[in-house]
């Protein structure tokens, strides 16, 4: 095969773009690896940016929609406020509309022709859960603030029915008027009835016209405000007042105003307060996952930095002429970079046009919270916005631009005599001494970082200081490994090893770049796996246990899940208490409590506590107190102490069902379910202050001898409505929780994979760089006796050596990393803590790996220069 | 005779499509359900029955079991710059929708309110509306005598001085304004047989209907930024029912002039799908007291003029020769302009306006003329 | 040879008392009591006291057992690296003062390399190679290239521009290397062992070329070699011993 044929370089190419690509061509598969590590970085990054983008502009949208003109959303948790609010409202003077709201969701159990009776019995059932979310609106009054929320009677497609009676079914108390996205979620159309389930009962609504100012994508319904409280068993409630306020009537009179005449508890929010909570809800969650996509990109931009340290190290002699023939350092490194930079702009497209596919991919599949369940009720479009197109795909290219730089740099500083000679491999490459400052100051600098508090609820420092641990251990590494080989060496020549191992160690403690390269390819694999392992397994031993002290009885009745008209009444309460079999009854109730209109509502979790004993029930940290008499024991969990700061012993006053309450923090328990925080109280208390109470869920404790299957068959024949219940037990609720916990974390594997392949390929780097240069060594040896199995072991030893000084190191500065991430950026992000847990076997197999695999890949890298004929490498020339 | 409530809707600021839940006030009711699922039921409302007697104060209340009532005040009034017409509505309506509904907003009445003046100094009508359900102390309309209140625009009747009383009319609007008393000079008119009116071929299309004739009226009127005091005449009437057009009527013709010798007139005629007139009807009273009411064989509405709409395209009648028994009188408009296009709103489109009735030998009065139907058929 | 000059090697130091006359020609490049170490920790003199004087146009050959120092002293002249004493005066300027940019110009300026070893890049063409100094100078591509297609027919590879630089000869490819070194015009060309790599056939055409391009560009070069053979071409020779550079007469 002819030369010219195999790489002729395009005719009339200019001979520094050349020079560039040639730097590619001699190693299409590392450029490819990096292109690809690049591609992932940008692509997750990108996807996980517009994924949550698109749904978080969606839900924004819908909120602002919701809001239209009005200036103040006043309202209050799930189960809402009293509705003689409004008529005060409405009469202030300082309010020139009030617009009272129902808001309910409920699941939509059924669906019928027109043709079929409004019986239960007919219409076919939907397979899978549908929530609907129903608005229940005064026409009258919401149209004068959001025209958009307007119902259109009949079909969009024709007028109404000339015999239809539009007002009656604008105002009916069985109609109900769906967005056009929700018509297609329930696959329904104008004229159906929809059978909703509501406490035991199904309740039929006939579609009887569209939302046609709805935007597109909001799965949404609106009836009569009447027809809602009654249907939904929400007499007397209101879930919102939307107002204007009368001209020149400024904020705070308004506000004093209003506060005056509305129930304690009723939250003044404004448009804005509300896109806040919008984006409060998901915050963290969209940071952690950008993280994880940074982890690629670091990843990849370490794998630039291997390759681009392998690529410039065999081509020193060719850096030396071009600076020969007058090229300055800062041409030579701009070359460099140059060709870096085309392997980050080849990645960054690759992996732009990765992240648009995924999304769309992901939002099509799972919907625009990934199935999180943050932005429940919308069906987003994917919209890609080009400045978030631009910064991800620059990202990339700066990732591949600071991997380069290093070795780039070091490559402009080789010293020009000698470097053209006639064997420029015959110049050993001087020994450099490590140092140790850079890496001690980049450490200190990330021991201090991780002490600052979040930045708007993200835990920015601590992302910095996990980012400088890993720089400082990389940068450090040089320096230990020489000092442990060095002692190595002595020791060795002290015991009388082989010649073999001893030529080993020499060679390992010479330090040489390349040596660096292996060693700090390690370090940075070892340590995002063992942060990684260690943080994941300490989340998920902390959930597990958790799930064991939360969920102690036998069996579980929910009838709620997502809705707010599941629950089992109190007949039903009854015949389940009196159902043989079942020793204990313990119901519950969820509701809401807003506390700041910037923030998601935290949970109100209403389920018999004894205060004597709240350790039984919660999973408490720390100690409890008994409430002095006359003060209401509550129960906050750990993000919701965190959140609002709450500490054991602490009085507060909380609006809990429409007046203030005294109450007393008497303990805090840990809750991995509910980021925004969760309040327990026991049932009975909430029952003294908010009458009529809906119990959505049941624990069940069965008599001994009874079993679990026994009473699941006996309650299905005896108690109706039990279709509409949802039974399960501890177990399988552990189980499918740890599912999801594995899936979400699912993407940590994935980097923990690519880790591992870092480590090697910079081990692999520096051997296959070596071999060339080493045929003369293994020649000399092997002309002085040594066989090629000693060879063999002699680079075996080199690589178990980098690897096991190297997963000593990462794993250190690994576990720093996972303490970090334990103890400060998890609870700064979600305010929960867990504990630690490592997972000494995962580690010590990983390790073990890591060091077998770098033993292979150092013999395998440099098998080419302990081949057959090596002798005769000492007559070769370059 | 009055429109259906056209300024329902135009109240809603809503749009099109709330255009077919106007007719529906004079729809015949739906099929009643009988007791089944909940929202399901419908109401019952009380049919018009010849010879019911009308008592009052009683009958200057509210009747909430039948399905649509109005209290329709048209007037001129002046003052030193000049004549203008104003006209305050106030509609109650109650939707057939399940009257079980246990909740306090429940809408088992509707109150919509309408305000507009013809000034001639604008060229067009200027006007307001307002919409709301009964309930919460805020709107209602009471059963006892004259008085819906929807928030702060009120009209309610005060029993001083027999027989009519005084009744007070508070419109605010923001842009537009009236704060106006309205006395009564002459006894209660009260059109067909006794007040029972019928506008169909069928006895139940029919209505109860009186009118209060020559009211006094004194007050202040604001609108684009100037307050003036007024003062002048008016015509209130009140009617209420729960059928009243027939099937296959587009609109009518209706007109109540205040005669200047202290007569009354009331004309009005239904028209049909094909140009036909399908009903027709009126009262006279003359200066000396004697009331006659006439049937569809005495009252004759035929166009004079006609004016067209630049904005809708539609052509009114807006001068009219009308005959009710022997008596023949001409309409001419205050100003042709009257047209109330609430399109931006709902789409409806008629003519409202002031007139002047003119006879053999001159001006013999003043009133209101209300034509419907031109614009499209009304959807009724 | 014609043109050898009856000249000390040595520079005139000036006196102090008379004003020394100018010299004829100005010198190109001047060695002045140049001395070089080798070696960090026990260093080693390589030589010392080093005067040479290279005048435009001229060739210089330096002789000397491998290990003597030639290639150093050729570094020192091209400024890749420094003298320990002494000082290299490169068209009147010291190059210590120069800083590490000024010395990169005046490499890709003004001087051309020629190495033993040829150091062609291997994935560029030959145009592409020897277009590379005006491209590091800053020419633009088209014109670069255009003058390297130039520079090679001058060094007898006409249209040959195309080709790998894997498919040439040991002779071709310092040929082509010759090509580079002269491509850009420099005053100076300075030649590693440039027949090192080669056969005594192919040498001796290299040797002709350089001797010839050389000469008819006006371009003064200093070659270091072992060969005496080579060194016959020039128009002085000299010894590089540790007791400094003797003058040889060429054969």
């Amino acid at each position: 095969m002819s030369a010219r044929g195999a790489r002729s370089p395009r005719v009339g190419a200019d001979p520094l773009a050349a020079f560039i690509l040639s730097g590619l061509r001699a190693a299409p598969g590392r450029a490819l690896a990096v292109v690809l590590a690049i591609a992932i970085g940008v692509g997750m990054g990108l996807g996980i940016y517009l994924i949550n983008r698109t749904a978080l502009d969606e839900f924004s949208g819908a909120v602002q929609f919701l809001i239209g003109e009005a200036d103040y959303e006043l309202h209050a948790g799930r189960d809402g406020f009293d509705e003689s609010a409004w008529a005060r409202v409405a009469r202030l003077p300082e309010v020139a509309a009030a617009a009272p709201v129902v808001d309910v969701t409920a699941r939509v159990e059924r669906k019928a022709r027109p043709a079929g009776a409004a019986d239960a019995s007919q219409g076919e059932a939907y397979p899978e859960r549908r929530m609907l979310r129903v608005l229940g609106i005064d026409l009258f009054r919401l149209a004068r603030l959001n025209t958009r929320l307007i119902p259109m009677a009949g079909s969009a497609s024709g007028a109404a029915e000339p015999s239809r009676d539009s007002l009656a079914d604008l105002l009916g108390a069985d109609t109900v008027f769906l967005s056009a996205a929700a018509l297609v979620e329930l696959d329904a159309q104008v004229g159906d009835r929809l059978g909703l389930r509501v406490g035991d009962s199904l309740r039929w609504l006939r579609i009887a016209g569209t939302l046609p100012g709805v935007p597109a994508g909001q799965r949404l319904a609106v009836m009569d405000i009447a027809a809602a409280q009654w249907q939904f068993d929400r007499l007397g409630v209101l879930h919102r007042i939307d107002v204007k306020l009368a001209q020149g009537v400024d904020d705070a009179r308004a506000r004093r105003a209003i506060a005056a005449v509305v129930p304690a508890g009723v939250d003044i929010a404004t448009a804005q307060d509300a896109e806040r909570r919008t984006s409060n809800l998901s915050v963290a969650y969209r940071v952690n996952l950008n993280v994880l996509a940074l982890v690629a990109l670091f990843t990849g931009g370490f794998l630039v930095y291997s390759t681009q340290s392998l690529s410039v190290h065999r081509r020193r002699s060719q850096l030396a002429l071009l600076r020969t023939l007058g090229a300055t350092r800062a041409m030579t490194v701009s070359l460099l970079l140059a060709e870096a930079g085309v392997l980050g702009v080849a990645g960054s497209l690759l992996g732009a046009m990765l992240g648009v596919a995924a999304a769309a991919a992901a939002i099509a599949r799972f919907g625009g919270d990934l199935g999180g369940g943050f932005f429940p009720g919308i069906a987003p479009e994917l919209s890609v916005d080009p400045a978030g197109l631009v910064l991800f795909c620059l990202l990339g290219v700066a990732a591949a631009l600071a991997g380069a730089l290093l070795p780039v740099l070091a490559a402009a500083r080789v010293p020009l005599a000698g470097a053209l000679r006639a064997q420029p491999q015959d110049v050993a490459e001087r020994a450099i001494r490590p140092r140790l400052v850079p890496g001690l100051a980049l450490l200190a600098t990330a021991g201090l970082l991780c002490l600052l508090p979040a930045r708007d609820g993200l835990p920015l420092a601590g992302y910095a200081s996990v980012l400088l641990l890993l720089l400082g251990g990389v940068a450090l590494t040089p320096a230990i490994g020489r000092a442990v080989f060095i002692r190595l060496d002595r020791i060795g020549d002290r015991l009388d090893a082989p010649a073999w191992m001893g030529l080993a160690v020499a060679r390992a403690s010479a330090s040489s770049g390349m040596t660096r390269l292996a060693l700090a390819s390690v370090v940075a694999s070892f340590a995002v796996m063992v942060a990684m392992g260690i943080m994941v397994s300490s989340f998920r031993d902390s959930v597990d246990r958790w799930l064991v002290t939360v969920l102690p009885a036998d069996l579980y009745l929910r009838t709620a899940a997502g809705s707010d008209t599941g629950w089992l009444t109190s007949d039903e309460l009854e015949a389940l208490r009196s159902t043989p079999g079942i020793a204990r009854v313990e119901p519950l109730a969820v509701g809401t409590l807003p506390l700041d209109a910037r923030r998601p509502a935290v949970a109100l979790v209403a389920r018999p506590i004894d205060a004597t004993d709240p350790g039984a029930r919660l999973p408490l940290i720390g100690q409890a107190r008994p409430a002095p008499p006359g003060l209401l024991p509550v129960y906050p969990s750990e993000p919701m102490a965190r959140i609002y700061r709450m500490e054991v012993g602490e009085r507060r006053t909380l609006a809990l069902g429409g007046q203030s309450v005294e109450v007393f923090v008497a303990a805090i328990w840990r809750d991995y379910a509910r980021h925004y925080g969760a309040l327990a109280i026991d049932l009975e208390d909430y029952r003294r202050l908010v009458p009529g109470v809906r119990v959505s869920d049941a624990a069940l404790w069965l008599a001994p001898g009874a079993s679990a299957s026994g009473v699941v068959e006996r309650l299905s024949r005896d108690l109706p409505g039990f279709s509409r219940i949802e039974v399960t037990e501890p177990g399988i609720i552990r189980e499918q929780s740890l599912r999801i916990f594995d899936r979400s974390f699912a993407i940590t594997y994935l980097l923990e994979a690519v880790a591992v392949i870092i480590g090697l390929l910079g081990v692999a780097a520096t051997f296959s760089a070596e071999a060339l240069a080493r045929r003369r060594e293994f020649g000399v040896q092997r002309a002085l006796g040594m066989t090629r199995g000693a060879i063999a072991s002699q680079l075996a030893l080199e690589g178990v050596l980098f690897a096991a000084v190297g997963a000593a190191v990462g794993g250190a500065v690994g576990g720093a990393i996972s303490l970090l991430l334990v103890e400060v950026i998890n609870p700064q992000s979600f305010h929960w803590s867990m504990d630690l847990a490592v997972p000494w076997a995962l580690l010590v197999s990983l390790a073990g790996a890591l060091v077998v695999l770098s033993a292979g890949t150092a013999v395998l890298a440099g098998r080419a220069a302990i081949a057959p004929g090596t002798v005769g490498a000492l007559r070769e020339d370059w | 005779m009055r429109p259906p409530p056209v300024s329902l809707a135009a109240a809603l600021a809503a749009r099109r499509r709330l255009l077919g839940a106007l007719g529906i006030a004079c729809l015949p009711g739906s099929p009643v359900a009988s007791a089944a699922a909940p929202g399901t039921r419908r109401p019952r409302y009380r049919a018009i029955e010849r010879g019911t007697p009308l008592r009052f104060p009683r009958d200057h209340g509210a009747h909430p079991d039948y399905r649509t009532e109005w209290w329709y005040a048209t007037g001129w009034l002046g003052d030193s710059a000049g004549e203008l017409g104003f006209q305050i509505t106030f509609f109650r309506i109650r939707p057939a929708t399940d009257p079980d509904n246990p909740s306090r907003f429940a809408p088992q009445q509707i109150i919509l309110a309408h305000a507009a003046i013809s000034d001639p100094a604008e060229r067009r009508l200027v006007h307001a509306e307002r919409v709301a359900r009964a309930g919460f102390g805020l709107v209602q309309a009471r059963e006892a005598d004259t008085d819906v209140e929807l928030q702060d625009w009120r009209l309610a009747r005060e029993a001083i001085g027999l027989p009519g009383g005084r009744y007070r009319a508070r419109i605010d609007a923001g842009r537009l304004r009236l704060a106006l008393d309205l006395e009564a000079t002459q006894p209660l008119l009260l059109h067909g047989d006794a007040g029972y009116s019928q506008k169909g071929p069928l006895p139940r299309q029919a209505s109860h209907y009186y009118t209060q004739p020559h009211l006094r009226v004194g007050g202040r009127i604001a609108h684009a930024g100037r307050e003036r005091t007024v003062k002048g005449h008016a015509w209130l009437d009140h009617e209420w029912s729960s059928e009243i057009l027939a099937p296959g009527a587009t609109g009518w013709d209706w007109t109540g002039i205040n005669l200047d010798d202290g007569g009354a007139l009331m004309a009005f005629r239904i028209r049909g799908d094909d140009g036909s007139v399908v009903w027709a009807g009126g009262t006279l009273r003359d200066r000396l007291g004697h009331t006659r009411a006439f049937g569809p064989d005495s009252v004759r509405m035929t166009p004079a003029r006609h004016w067209r709409s630049a904005r809708t395209g539609a052509r009114y009648p807006v001068a009219m020769q009308v005959r009710v028994g022997a008596t023949e009188i001409a309409l001419e408009p205050l100003f042709d302009d009257q047209e109330l296009d609430a399109r931006g709103a709902t789409g409806i489109v008629y003519w409202e306006g002031a007139v002047r009735a003119i006879g053999p030998s001159g001006p013999v009065g003043r009133g209101y003329l209300e034509l419907t139907g031109y614009a499209g058929r009304l959807v009724l | 040879m014609r043109h050898r000059r009856a000249r000390s090697a040595t520079l005139p130091v000036p006196s102090p008392i008379l004003p020394a006359p100018a010299p004829p020609v100005t010198a190109l490049l001047e060695l002045v009591r140049v001395g070089k170490r080798v070696g960090h920790s026990r260093p080693r003199r390589l030589f010392t006291a080093i005067d040479l004087r290279v005048d435009a146009g001229s060739l210089l050959a330096i002789v000397g057992e491998s290990g003597c120092g030639k290639s150093t002293l050729l570094n020192l002249m091209a400024g890749l690296d420094r003298p320990d004493e002494g000082q290299v005066v490169f068209g009147g300027e010291d190059l210590a003062g120069l800083g590490e940019a000024q010395a990169a110009r005046l490499r890709r300026e003004r001087i051309g390399f020629v190495f033993q070893a040829f150091h062609l890049l291997p994935h560029l063409t030959l145009r592409q190679n020897v277009a590379l100094p005006l491209r590091l100078a800053g020419s633009p591509s088209r014109a670069a290239l255009a003058r390297a297609d130039e520079s090679l027919a001058e060094v007898g590879l006409p249209g040959r521009g195309d080709e790998a630089v894997a498919v040439l000869s040991g002779g071709e490819s310092q040929r082509v290397a010759l090509a580079r070194a002269l491509v850009h015009r420099p005053a100076l060309v300075l030649a590693d062992e440039p027949t090192g790599n080669l056969d005594p056939e192919s040498a001796a055409g290299v040797l002709a070329l350089l001797r010839e391009r050389t000469r008819e560009h006006g371009v003064a070069c200093v070659m270091v070699t072992h060969s005496t053979t080579a060194a016959a071409i020039a128009d002085r020779a000299f010894r590089l011993g540790h007791d400094g550079l003797t003058e040889v007469a060429a054969t």
